[in-house]
């Protein structure tokens, strides 16, 4: 299975500029508009949807599918690896972010944000980064990339429009750290859930 | 002989069309041509032997084990050359060949190197920039390098000029050298069956015609060739296929000394090739 996840994360490396771009811009240009954490937020699941679009949309394009099912691997592992290399994936989009985002302030391009708003931030962009990546991947199981914009549109419109009311709920609350627990394991929990359902839909897939 | 692919009663449908029940071996050491018309099940039945696509009842062994139970194991044991190519055309040969590479526990890129150097392959050229001969021997070259024991092409001489064609087909014959190892290979190109193959396995709108062995098919077969008086006085149930025309006829039999000891010199026999055979069998006029 590392193997098919070494492979998710060479195509991605290969077509990481564009992301790259993306966070050296985005963030300041969230600093300025808003000094929360509601960029941040966005920015990981944006980058995290585009890194998984990209690979899926290359095995798309070149029926990669075909090739990778020739191999010496069950298609239980392909699965399990392309959301191994989602949660991989979102982890470096945090780390990236958060090294952006902490030296954009230590220059002084934007104010330092208290470490539990970060924590916030982190969690509900860990519960969008898995619906945005897990929720690719099971789409273009289940219905081919075509779909996928038309979903990648929709939940776009959903969070932009409902995202500020965590925040504003949260933000003077005492309740951040045990919000972000349960948003983690919310997000674990569509993790989990459309795994499952990934690798039910895969095993009955003809190439 | 050890059978290196077994498939039994193998079914598969998709909408209009039909694999009917389908069986043929494969022995270790030898090449089998795996003929037919296009959309007779040749790419259909390759990809059972996958499992690319589900199977509806059969049964296929590899090396003796169940292609589904033991898939894993039998596939680093298999290379599979596609019909067409499905490697990442923006990434180099050698980009394509590490994704791949990873995967098996026997790869040997001396082997690769070697095999690109013999196909005259640039490592550091995109695959979009390799025609399709090229793509078709960089498939080769990833298939050959991971010790497989079996080698199943989908048409990989479709579309290929006569010299990439022959390029190939020594390639396939030093490969089997060993005894160890088996082709099936299939095409619609019946010339490069009758230069390369040991074995034929025939098939027709889903059915398997015949599986033989290439000299014993041609053999077995004779056309006949008379003129019309003969025709009036022959039972056309003695032939596979008859062919008529304003002069006389020609026709496929296996009863060819029936003929020749009725009509003598009045009728010519001819000992038919593999595509005449394939010709006549499927009784149109074949592309």
């Amino acid at each position: 299975m590392n193997k098919a996840v070494k492979r998710n994360l060479y195509i991605m490396i290969k077509n990481y500029f564009f992301n790259i771009v993306f966070l050296i811009l985005s963030v300041p240009l969230w600093g300025i508009t808003s000094n929360n954490i509601g960029g941040m937020t966005l920015t990981i699941p944006i980058m995290t949807y585009t890194s998984i679009s990209i690979i899926e949309q290359y095995e798309e394009l070149y029926n990669y599918d075909c090739i990778l099912n020739s191999l010496p691997i069950s298609r239980y592992d392909i699965v399990k690896s392309k959301f191994k290399s989602i949660f991989i994936i979102y982890l470096i989009n945090t780390v990236l972010t958060l090294v952006t985002e902490l030296g954009y302030s230590m220059l002084g391009v934007k104010e330092f944000i208290p470490a539990n708003m970060y924590i916030l931030g982190i969690s509900l962009s860990f519960l969008l980064s898995m619906i945005y990546g897990a929720g690719a991947v099971f789409i273009i199981c289940k219905f081919g990339y075509g779909k996928l914009k038309t979903f990648g549109i929709i939940l776009m419109l959903i969070i932009m429009s409902t995202l500020s009311i965590p925040l504003y709920i949260l933000h003077n609350g005492n309740y951040i750290l045990q919000a972000s627990a349960i948003i983690i394991i919310l997000g674990a929990a569509v993790y989990f859930i459309l795994q499952k359902y990934t690798i039910k839909i895969y095993y009955e897939k003809e190439f | 002989m050890e059978n290196i692919l077994e498939i039994k009663n193998l079914s598969k449908s998709y909408g209009n069309f039909k694999l009917d029940n389908i069986g043929f071996n494969i022995e270790k050491g030898y090449i089998m041509g795996f003929i037919g018309p296009n959309g007779a099940g040749k790419t259909t039945t390759i990809k059972l032997i996958m499992n690319l696509i589900k199977r509806n009842s059969g049964e296929i062994k590899v090396f003796g084990l169940d292609n589904i139970n033991h898939e894993k194991e039998i596939k680093s044991r298999i290379g599979f050359v596609y019909d067409e190519s499905n490697y990442y055309e923006n990434l180099s040969v050698k980009d394509n060949a590490k994704l791949i590479a990873d995967f098996y526990e026997k790869w040997s890129w001396t082997e690769f190197d070697r095999y690109i150097n013999i196909f005259g392959l640039d490592k550091k050229q995109k695959i979009k920039e390799l025609s399709k001969g090229m793509k078709t021997k960089f498939s080769l070259a990833t298939a050959l390098s991971h010790e497989a024991e079996l080698l199943l092409m989908d048409e990989p001489t479709s579309g290929l000029d006569p010299v990439s064609r022959q390029e190939i087909i020594n390639i396939l014959q030093e490969y089997i050298e060993d005894g160890n190892k088996s082709v099936l290979f299939s095409t619609h190109i019946i010339s490069d069956i009758e230069k390369m193959a040991d074995y034929v396995t025939f098939i027709n709108k889903g059915k398997i015609v015949f599986s033989e062995e290439k000299l014993k098919i041609e053999d077995e077969y004779r056309i006949v060739k008379g003129g019309l008086d003969i025709l009036e006085s022959i039972s056309e149930e003695d032939f596979i296929q008859i062919k008529r025309n304003k002069y006389g006829f020609s026709g496929l039999t296996k009863d060819y000394h029936k003929f020749q000891n009725i009509y003598g010199s009045n009728i010519v026999v001819d000992k038919p090739n593999i595509e005449e055979i394939m010709l006549y069998m499927v009784g149109e006029k074949y592309e």
